[in-house]
């Protein structure tokens, strides 16, 4: 059962395997009158329509990733990310609040003491900033590369333990193989990888498998319905979601990054 | 033939292992703090330029800055585990660097240094400590390394050429020792530290501001001392008291009874000397004269946690090399896995015919006798050793050694069978940990401390996490947590003051930048070298933006017990295009810096 679970190429290799041990076992009848194949089809047709109904009730029953904003999760079709998947973030800063997003759903990822793996080129990351976050400092490991392709090499092995729950990254990766080799990895591991894509960076140019991909805005002057004094009282981003699994691209939300239960979701343009 | 061992002192061992590091600090006065519990920052080494200045260890920071013009670095180290800050050397030459003492890194350095001292002696050793410091360091903390010499001068033609050639292979990774090789340990320790040197060479010290000097080439009684059993009472005349390793109140004693030389010392009665000083300084006579054997612990384990292979034809073929290397993996890890024990750090050496030996470590994030498991992380490195080796000339090796230097037992941990989530995840995070701390080097797979420091550039600590020991309790899975014995302090959970100060709590979001600058840029700003919040920020040729809101300020002060003061007015502030920055105010220069990015 558990070899269904993560992608449809095993299923595939899996059934198979399940026609050759459910093979019929050889009996003097059997040699006399051998199957026809008519008989053959429609038992290779049942098998792959169970072994279908499988794998498609294994990817439904795979567990939610919360992207730690209640409006997000509202977007999302399936009321956040799945397990096993990657998301991109575009942006056009530095400091539009892509990493603020990605650390909220990296929270949500550490289930049953699994680790966090930040990788990275420059030595930036500051862990007292996520302290607020109640996320352990125990469970993040920094890894610190000298160039991109030892991020690359690092970010694949880092997606691929089934004991790290996030992997959180900014890459300037533009290989079209490494990206797949990324989505293979993750849907191995089970974990969540954020991949902070940098501000030069266009969603259409840029190879990636991702599932989930959002391009970050940010909001200085607040969401449109609220009061002029709402900017005051929060730090606001506008996401807009251009490519999600089942066909909601395009759908835009706003989001309060010190107040994650904020919602305002709004409706594609 | 006697028993011949060799001592190498290393001088001032922390500040020679930072010039190596810092190599743009040569020629500057530099000192290297360490923070005392009970009495704050204090001077734990100094550089000889800095001991001319009269700064000198154990003084406070405070008093060796009222002595130099001093330049308290501010800046976040490079390199992950060089917890001690880069220093400004754009300073004038005449400017005091301080850097922060790192006994670890120290350790490890040296550790490193004993591996390679092996092409030398088969037993080489780090020094070993007392409980007590000796009067004769300011540090407790190994800075010598002790050789089996026994035998060994035949093999270099003398040991005057086997030592000759010890100073020299040092002085080319430009360090500075100094080597006596007499019959007993605490002799050739004694004469090796506390021997007089000529007084031309101590002239060359103080004009070399490199701190590097070349022994050779100082006529007189220079380094390497070699002593014969003959000839020690002679060489005892000269040497102090403390070059007995004796502790600080026993040399205190002693200064007061007005002896300050060994030969008085060896002249006073034995039963009146354990009376009033205690019988271990009759020990320590005896060892200094050979009556007492002292063994050297070598850093190469017991034959039973180490294999060699000797070749009778050198061979220069990987794949041979690989074979051999196997095939010691699996002998040591049958005597292991028969003791449940398992290997955290591992060392590999390759004998080469011509040159000095070859050798890597491999780093554990958990102990592993499994061979499987250890092969191909063992191997990875001698491919990546060995191309790097074979551009220059093919090399021949002669024997080939593997050790697992650090031990521990295996601990098993039962799991549940139907409660995947309570699975304890270091047991799955091990492979990778230990796969990228292969490749990538240890230095660069950390695990960051969170400290007590307002200082935001020290509020956080990186440590290596493989080949460290840690000490697991049922209750605290968190690696940090065992870290943290080793001597860094934790985060206090009780105070709530510190904790606040350090670490932002629930209610504070985003009180911290996400991404903090190793070095803070400087900002342009309008109106210029404004001391209020100016309203419009640039970022080198970047286009101006205007602050769209901030808040702030948030005064960091450094006390003046911790050195050269530091002032800042910390905002966190939001531009018209979105982005957040946290930018100060150095309130010495009036200079607004970007210090990071709130992600």
């Amino acid at each position: 059962m558990m070899a269904f679970r993560t992608s449809s190429r095993q299923a595939s290799t899996a059934m198979m395997l399940t026609i050759d041990q459910d093979a019929p076992e050889s009996n003097p009848e059997d040699q006399l009158h051998p199957p026809s194949g008519r008989w053959l089809a429609s038992q290779i047709t049942e098998q792959l329509r169970g072994t279908l109904q499988l794998a498609r009730s294994s990817q439904t029953n795979r567990q939610k990733i919360s992207s730690g904003f209640d409006a997000l999760d509202l977007v999302l079709p399936s009321g956040g990310y799945e397990e096993g998947s990657l998301v991109d973030l575009f942006g056009a800063g530095p400091a539009d609040g892509r990493w603020w997003i990605a650390w909220h759903s990296v929270l949500h990822a550490l289930r049953g003491g699994r680790y966090a793996v930040v990788v990275e080129k420059q030595p930036l990351f500051y862990p007292p900033a996520i302290a607020s976050l109640r996320v352990p400092i125990e469970s993040l490991v920094v890894v610190r590369c000298r160039d991109d392709r030892e991020c690359e090499w690092a970010i694949d092995q880092s997606l691929r333990s089934p004991a790290v729950g996030a992997v959180i990254a900014e890459v300037h990766t533009r290989d079209d193989r490494m990206a797949r080799r990324w989505q293979l990895s993750v849907e191995h591991g089970g974990g969540l990888g954020l991949l902070i894509r940098p501000p030069s960076a266009h969603p259409q140019r840029t190879p990636s498998w991702a599932q989930v991909q959002w391009q970050v805005t940010s909001c200085p002057k607040g969401p449109r319905q609220h009061t002029a004094d709402s900017s005051s009282r929060g730090r606001w981003s506008q996401l807009r979601l251009l490519r999600c699994p089942k066909g909601r691209g395009g759908s835009l939300a706003t989001i309060n990054l010190l107040d994650p239960t904020a919602q305002w979701p709004e409706k594609a343009a | 033939m006697t028993r011949r061992i060799a001592c190498i002192w290393l001088p001032n061992w922390p500040c020679q292992r930072w010039l190596h590091h810092h190599p743009q600090c040569i020629g500057h006065p530099f000192a290297l703090q360490q923070r005392d519990p009970r009495r704050g920052w204090r001077i734990a080494a100094a550089s000889s330029i800095a001991r001319q200045q009269g700064i000198l260890p154990g003084m406070s920071t405070s008093q060796a800055l009222s002595l130099g013009i001093a330049t308290l670095p501010t800046t976040k180290p490079s390199h992950p585990t060089q917890n001690s800050p880069q220093p400004n050397t754009t300073a004038p030459p005449n400017n005091l660097l301080l850097g922060q003492l790192d006994p670890d890194a120290d350790r490890e350095a040296l550790e490193e240094l004993a591996q390679a001292a092996q092409q030398f002696s088969p037993t080489v050793a780090l020094e070993s400590l007392e409980e007590k410091p000796w009067a004769i360091r300011s540090l407790h903390q190994p800075q010598a390394l002790l050789m089996e010499a026994t035998h060994l001068g035949r093999w270099f033609g003398s040991e005057q050429e086997m030592a000759r050639q010890i100073l020299h292979w040092l002085q080319s990774q430009h360090l500075v020792a100094r080597i006596a090789i007499a019959d007993s340990l605490a002799a050739a320790w004694a004469i090796a530290q506390g021997m007089p040197i000529a007084p031309l060479a101590q002239a060359l010290l103080r004009q070399n501001q490199t701190g590097i000097t070349s022994w050779q080439d100082i006529p007189g009684e220079t380094p390497p001392w070699i002593v014969d059993s003959c000839s020690l009472p002679q060489w005892l005349d000269r040497l102090p008291v403390t070059a007995l390793r004796i502790d600080q109140p026993t040399a205190n004693t002693l200064r007061r009874l007005g002896i300050s030389r060994l030969h008085h010392l060896l002249q006073l009665p034995r039963s009146g000397l354990a009376q009033r000083l205690g019988p271990g300084i009759i020990r320590k006579i005896d060892q200094l004269l050979g009556h007492i054997d002292e063994s050297i612990t070598g850093i190469t384990p017991s034959q039973d946690w180490s294999a060699c292979q000797p070749l009778e034809i050198p061979i220069d073929r990987i794949d041979w090399i690989e074979q051999i290397l196997t095939q010691l993996l699996e002998q040591i890890c049958l005597r292991l896995q028969e003791r449940s024990e398992g290997g955290l750090r591992w060392i590999a050496r390759l004998t080469m015919q011509e040159g000095p030996d070859l050798f890597w470590t491999l780093n554990l994030f958990r102990p592993s006798a499994d061979p499987n498991y250890l092969r191909p992380l063992l191997l990875q490195q001698c491919e990546t050793k060995w191309k790097s080796l074979a551009s220059s000339s093919p090399p021949a090796i002669t024997q080939v050694h593997l050790q697992a230097a650090l031990r521990t037992p295996i601990r098993w941990h039962q799991t549940l069978f139907f409660d995947q989530d309570t699975t304890p995840q270091q047991e799955n995070i091990a492979p990778l940990l230990d796969r990228l701390s292969n490749r990538l080097g240890r230095q660069a797979v950390v695990q960051g401390i969170l400290q007590t420091d307002p200082l935001p550039e020290q509020a956080c600590r990186w440590h290596p996490i493989t080949g460290t020991l840690r000490t697991y309790s049922k209750r605290s899975r968190s690696l940090s947590q065992s870290i943290q014995t080793k001597g860094t302090k934790p985060l206090p959970a009780a105070n709530y003051q510190t904790r606040w100060r350090a670490e932002p709590q629930e209610t504070q979001p985003l009180r911290r930048p996400i991404q903090l600058l190793p070095m803070p840029l400087p900002l342009t700003t309008s109106p210029p070298a404004s001391q209020e919040l100016p309203h419009t920020f640039q970022l080198g040729h970047q286009p101006s933006r205007k602050v769209h809101q901030a808040r702030g300020p948030e005064r960091i002060e450094t006390g003046w017990w911790e050195g050269d003061s530091i002032q800042r007015d910390y905002y966190r502030i939001e531009l018209d295009h979105g982005d957040w920055w946290w930018v100060y105010l150095d309130r010495r220069n009036h200079t607004w810096y970007l210090h990071g990015y709130f992600g």
